[in-house]
């Protein structure tokens, strides 16, 4: 109860310093008020001025000279004047945009005729000359067929060359079809306003106080820090959710007032349910506990104002990025994306607005949100409660520098595979699409070997112990071979039930299979992508990363972070999960044995496998029997890799 | 009223190493005195401070004020303390008035207590022409007026002023040194923190000088002087932190 008066205290407190802040006023309220009439009004009128000149001026047309039938034609049709220029080679005008197109007609009178509309895509003018045109010749076609072949088809009512006439009718209420067209933009707009509306608040209340030292002498009053904090995340949220209604009303009232003139010119109705606004307006929710929390997050890593808006700009980049991913085409909430954070809201939020919403992934994906939101407010309350967020001067940044690098295990870990990463980006992916034997060997014995060795060597750690080159008892050797045989079935498994939520386009699978097999002999395929990777991607991964993160890290936190980066490598979305529960299978057996050597064995027999029979076998035939070989295997091969350990902690 | 017994706080720094900015401190200081923290930039001044403020926690030895634990009770260590930084810490958007309110009901008074308690403030400390001005528009003294009675709201037995006349002019320097050895005689323990000579002198019934974290002297000034042999507290100064420039060396 007293945390609750306390909270509401800095609550009031902090929400009449925003409101009379100018710069989140102008940020997060005026700009969103007057965005919308500029932009949508500016366009019009900019529109307008344009129609007005095409009106004036009319197209300028390049037309061989004998035509003069097709000359009257679009004298007549087109609404708006017309100059023709008479020239044999119509290309030329247009090139040189002395006319906006040119129309060249091949054969005679009596044969079929081709038109060409000769334009340049690049200008503006060009493409409504030609899309007029081209309306008025195909609006026409009777009047041609009349023109040209009346005298061949004498004969021929006309009637018999049009045995129907289609029209077409949208039986689609207003209100979808109104919905379909703002469910184009409406959802990334809001996620991109919550964004901006939220972080203006969360730099000002927390790096901007630091700045001004309000927030030290806040922390010596008789305050829960909890209550601080909650009654600034409170405000943030406010200020985001005003922001965000201040945008809605804006967009509202430039349509509704008619600000706004579609480009075709089709009539346009702004219609939007009362259902609707309320569903976007819950799922907005969670998202913005989400943003005012990390925007929260990130800002008390800064020491002033404008070092938490440096520190914002990528969080804010990033934060689109899922939102633009579920605007694309073919994104429903009935596959993976539910379980997408900000992706999810996005595109609940567009079904919502379609009518094409079905309950469950909504609340899903709000659950998998608001599990998300409580969960970051939980990390931002206790990392705002530590000492190094709360007191000026004392935030340690983290240091970069080859020297920061070199002490900090974790830096080093994660700078060293980001090089990595970008090396096989950027020079050994095109070096092994142009040579894939020579490119693989370059990739696995010169850059991820070298860089394992590298990483240990720059950090001065003992090469052996961290890339665990110890001697295995044979029977873990055994185990490990028996793990692998268990791991792959169970991965398969896994990866085909994943693949309904997010399914491979269509021949991705060939690409990938072909792209990976070049046409050497069985044995050297072998050698190359399997015994090489098992040993230069182990040494890279369960030794230089996973040693290094031990350091600092956990056992398991250290093991699940180099799986995820060991899945990372594999530079698909398709095959991420598989790589990485078979990276965390190799990295427990380095971590129960001691020893890199049979973690290397297990790698190079997956991929085997994998090279050898997997191709005979597509992933739709894999049924849930597989399991009933996969896990006995598996369990089989880790009793004798633990019996490993328990052998050498009795020997310690 | 504030017991500091062999306290320390080390900080980590990737280029640096470990860094001790406090190392084995102790002193106290009681009701009704005003104890001098002396010290150059870097001292571990403020870092002793924000101990015991509770902003920071220490790394060693122990620290109490008005009788609480800086650890096991900081929640009671900040009811009784009244904090005055540098940076007076005032939110510049709001006025005086909302700035003593906030602070009065997050120390847990309200109603016709806090409303006749912030008249009083107001009237003491002469800022009601302000009162209901925002504090951005306020010049330094005023700030710094408002600040002490900020820090003065729910009437701590413990006030720590660290820094409070940088910045200010010869006038609200005074007014605020007036304000201080006021609340002396209303027996607060005050400890005041600062690297100008002439405020310790005129203000401070004891000084304790520190250095690189540690503390090189601590008594009144006479007993500062018969312990180095110099007169002037400046001369003090530098004879305990062994640079050999003393006050009449400079020929000032």
């Amino acid at each position: 109860m007293q945390n609750w008066k306390e909270i509401k205290t800095v609550y009031i407190k902090e929400i009449t310093e925003i409101l009379r802040n100018k710069r989140v006023i102008i940020s997060a309220f005026l700009i969103p008020l007057l965005i919308y009439p500029i932009i949508i009004g500016g366009m019009d009128w900019l529109q307008g001025l344009e129609h007005k000149k095409i009106s004036e001026e009319g197209f300028r047309i390049a037309i061989a000279p004998g035509h003069d039938e097709v000359v009257s034609f679009l004298k007549e049709k087109l609404s708006v004047p017309v100059h023709v220029i008479e020239i044999a080679d119509v290309i030329i005008p247009v090139m040189s945009k002395d006319a906006d197109m040119g129309i060249q007609i091949d054969g005679q009178p009596g044969t079929v005729r081709n038109i060409w509309f000769l334009f340049l895509g690049s200008n503006d003018s060009s493409i409504k000359a030609m899309t007029q045109c081209k309306e008025a010749f195909e609006n026409n076609r009777f009047f041609w067929i009349r023109n040209f072949l009346a005298d061949d088809l004498a004969d021929i009512r006309i009637r018999d060359l049009q045995p129907f006439d289609a029209s077409f009718h949208d039986v689609a209420s207003v209100l979808d079809q109104s919905g379909h067209k703002i469910a184009k933009i409406l959802p990334f707009i809001l996620i991109l306003m919550l964004v901006s509306g939220c972080s203006f608040a969360a730099v000002d209340l927390i790096a901007g106080e630091k700045e001004r030292g309000c927030f030290e002498t806040l922390l010596v009053s008789p305050i829960n820090r909890q209550s601080v904090i909650i009654g600034k995340m409170l405000v943030v949220i406010v200020t985001g959710f005003i922001s965000l209604i201040f945008n809605l009303i804006s967009m509202f009232l430039c349509l509704k007032l008619g600000l706004f003139t579609p480009p075709d010119g089709a009539s346009f109705t702004f219609l939007i349910s009362y259902g609707s606004i309320t569903g976007v307006f819950l799922c907005a929710l969670p998202m913005t506990i989400i943003f005012a929390s990390t925007l929260m997050l990130i800002s008390a890593k800064a020491k002033t104002y404008q070092a938490g808006q440096t520190l914002l700009m990528p969080f804010s980049l990033l934060a689109l990025l899922p939102a633009v991913t579920a605007m694309l085409p073919g994104m429903h909430s009935d596959s993976f994306i539910v379980a997408v954070p900000i992706a999810n809201v996005v595109v609940a939020m567009k079904e919502m607005l379609e009518g094409t919403l079905k309950w469950w992934p909504m609340v899903v994906g709000n659950l998998v949100n608001l599990g998300l939101a409580l969960a970051i407010l939980r990390i931002t309350v206790t990392s705002l409660e530590k000492e190094g967020s709360l007191v000026p001067g004392s935030v340690s940044d983290t240091d970069f520098s080859l020297k920061g690098i070199r002490k900090d295990p974790v830096i080093a870990a994660f700078t060293g595979f980001t090089v990595v990463w970008l090396l096989m980006f950027y020079v050994m992916a095109p070096l092994q699409a142009h040579d894939m034997v020579s490119g693989l060997l370059i990739t696995l014995w010169g850059l991820i070997l070298c860089s394992a060795i590298v990483i240990v060597r720059f950090q001065k750690l003992p090469l052996k112990k961290t890339l665990s080159l110890r001697s295995a008892p044979w029977y873990v050797w055994i185990g490990a071979f028996f793990f692998q045989l268990g791991v792959l079935p169970t991965t398969l498994l896994i990866n085909k039930w994943l693949l309904k939520l997010l399914p491979v386009p269509e021949g991705w699978m060939d690409t990938f299979s072909d792209a990976l097999t070049p046409e050497i002999s069985s044995l050297s395929l072998v050698l190359l992508m399997a015994v090489s990777p098992g040993i230069c991607e182990e040494l890279l991964f369960r030794g230089a990363i996973f040693g290094s993160l031990r350091q600092k890290w956990s056992p398991w936190r250290a093991l699940i972070a180099t799986s995820i980066l060991f899945g990372l490598l594999h530079f698909s979305v398709y095959r991420l999960v598989p790589t990485t529960l078979i990276g965390l299978g190799l990295g427990w057996i380095v971590y129960i044995s001691g020893s890199i050597y049979p973690a290397m064995l297990a790698h190079a027999l997956n991929n085997a496998i994998a090279i050898v029979f997997l191709p005979e076998l597509p992933i739709d035939t894999l049924s849930q029997s597989w399991f009933l070989v996969g896990i006995p295997l598996l369990f089989a091969g880790a009793i004798m890799i633990l019996r490993g350990s328990k052998a050498k902690e009795n020997k310690r | 009223m504030i017991r500091v017994n062999n306290l320390s706080r080390i900080f980590f720094d990737s280029q640096r190493g470990e860094i001790k900015a406090v190392d084995s401190l102790s002193f106290t200081c009681q009701a009704g005195e005003i104890m001098g923290l002396l010290g150059p930039n870097g001292a571990g001044k403020t870092t002793t401070l924000r101990i015991l403020a509770t902003l920071l926690s220490p790394s060693g030895g122990t620290a109490e004020l008005n009788g609480f634990d800086v650890i096991k009770e900081p929640d009671k260590v900040r009811a009784s303390l009244g904090f005055l930084s540098s940076t007076t810490g005032l939110y510049p958007r709001l006025t005086p008035e909302e700035i003593l309110k906030f602070f009065g009901e997050i120390n847990g008074m309200k109603g016709a207590g806090l409303k006749s308690r912030i008249d009083a403030l107001i009237a003491e400390f002469n800022i009601s022409d302000y009162a209901r001005v925002r504090c951005e528009k306020l010049s330094s003294g005023m700030k710094q007026k408002v600040s002490i009675a900020r820090a003065l709201i729910q009437d701590p037995p413990v006030l720590i002023f660290d820094e409070p006349t940088v910045g200010l002019d010869v006038i609200a320097a005074a007014q605020t040194m007036k304000a201080i050895l006021e609340y002396k005689k209303r027996g607060k323990c005050i400890l005041y923190s600062t690297h100008i000579m002439s405020e310790v002198e005129k203000l401070c019934d004891r000084i304790a000088i520190i250095h690189k974290g540690t503390l090189q002297a601590i008594g009144t000034m006479e007993e500062l002087r018969e312990q180095t042999g110099e007169r002037y507290l400046e001369d003090i100064f530098f004879s305990l932190m062994g640079t050999g420039t003393t006050f009449a060396e400079n020929g000032s």
